[in-house]
């Protein structure tokens, strides 16, 4: 075999070897995350079928995504922190069990209503969550302060309110005239809605 | 809400809520801040919530851009606010270290 020969065949199998490890070392880190979702599997076994919704699908599973994405390029420190995160929830999750086996109906409740007011540029805000509860007063605020556009925005009857009172149009700075733990204030902008807790509620 | 009497370790996560009760909190962050373990922080959060003094809820984000799911956020009750820092302050007084009566006890006291 000539020179040439040994050099292509030394220069191919380096690259084929390098392609390997690499394929090797995805794989033994894509089973390392595994191994904490393995764990928190069989913590979530040990709730109520009900309870693993919101418990394993609705906490735990996003908060071990966020706690693995964190530590994104260093897979030994995601073995750690997954394992650690989620042997702790498989030791406790009896104990948490107890208390959200009767927080669920609420939150269930909770979750189940929903606000929709239909703007009169067409455009739908839904509003929902567990802040939204009978008996709530929502006050909308538009993004730019305007109160009049915000007026001319929603239309007559076009809010389903599913159990809260009413809806209140105001400035930011006008105080309720509810009780201020029973107002939930929502700004409506042209490319964005979101909640401004009350300080009381 | 119930009457919730706060050991130590719930009273470090509450604490972390007094701080700023708009802010939300989520459980990962919380552990960071307390320094707890998921084990002992989860049940808190959980006798929190059923004790009503906290409510949870799901962080607002669009779940394809951030390519993950919501976590579920944690917010303090207005109501909860006054008795938590009474107990605070209670948990606070009982942890004070004592007045020295002696004074040649106490750090500058003068051995006369």
């Amino acid at each position: 075999m000539t020179g040439w020969a040994w050099a292509v065949l030394i220069l191919f199998g380096t690259l084929l070897f390098a392609a390997f490890g690499d394929l090797v070392s995805e794989e033994v880190r894509g089973w390392l995350d595994l191994a904490p979702r393995a764990i928190l599997r069989l913590a979530a076994a040990q709730l109520d079928p009900e309870l693993q919704e919101s418990t394993y699908h609705g906490e735990w599973l996003p908060e071990l995504v966020y706690v693995l994405r964190g530590a994104e390029s260093r897979p030994i420190t995601r073995l750690i922190r997954g394992t650690t995160f989620a042997i702790g929830l498989l030791l406790a999750a009896r104990r948490i069990a107890r208390y959200r086996a009767v927080n669920e109906v609420r939150y269930v409740e909770q979750q189940r209503l929903r606000l929709i007011v239909r703007l009169r540029d067409g455009r739908q805000v839904k509003i929902m969550g567990p802040w939204l509860a009978p008996g709530k007063t929502v006050r909308l605020f538009h993004s730019d302060g305007n109160t009049d556009d915000l007026l001319d925005l929603v239309a007559e009857s076009g809010y389903d309110p599913q159990g809260c009172k009413l809806i209140e149009i105001g400035p930011v700075d006008s105080s309720p005239l509810q009780p201020p733990e029973t107002v939930i204030t929502y700004l409506v902008g042209k490319s964005e809605t979101r909640v401004m807790p009350n300080p009381a509620g | 809400m119930e009457q919730l009497e706060l050991t130590p370790k719930m009273a470090a996560v509450i604490k972390v809520f007094l701080e700023d009760p708009q802010q939300p909190r989520y459980g990962f962050e919380l552990m960071g801040l307390t320094k707890q373990p998921s084990g002992t922080l989860y049940p808190i959060l959980a006798k929190l919530e059923h004790a009503g003094w906290l409510v949870g809820g799901k962080e607002d984000i669009d779940p394809h851009a951030e390519g993950r799911p919501p976590r579920r956020v944690y917010r303090i009750v207005g109501a909860a606010v006054a008795p938590a820092s009474t107990q605070l302050a209670a948990l606070s007084e009982q942890y004070r270290p004592p007045v020295p009566i002696l004074p040649r006890l106490a750090p500058n006291g003068s051995s006369r």
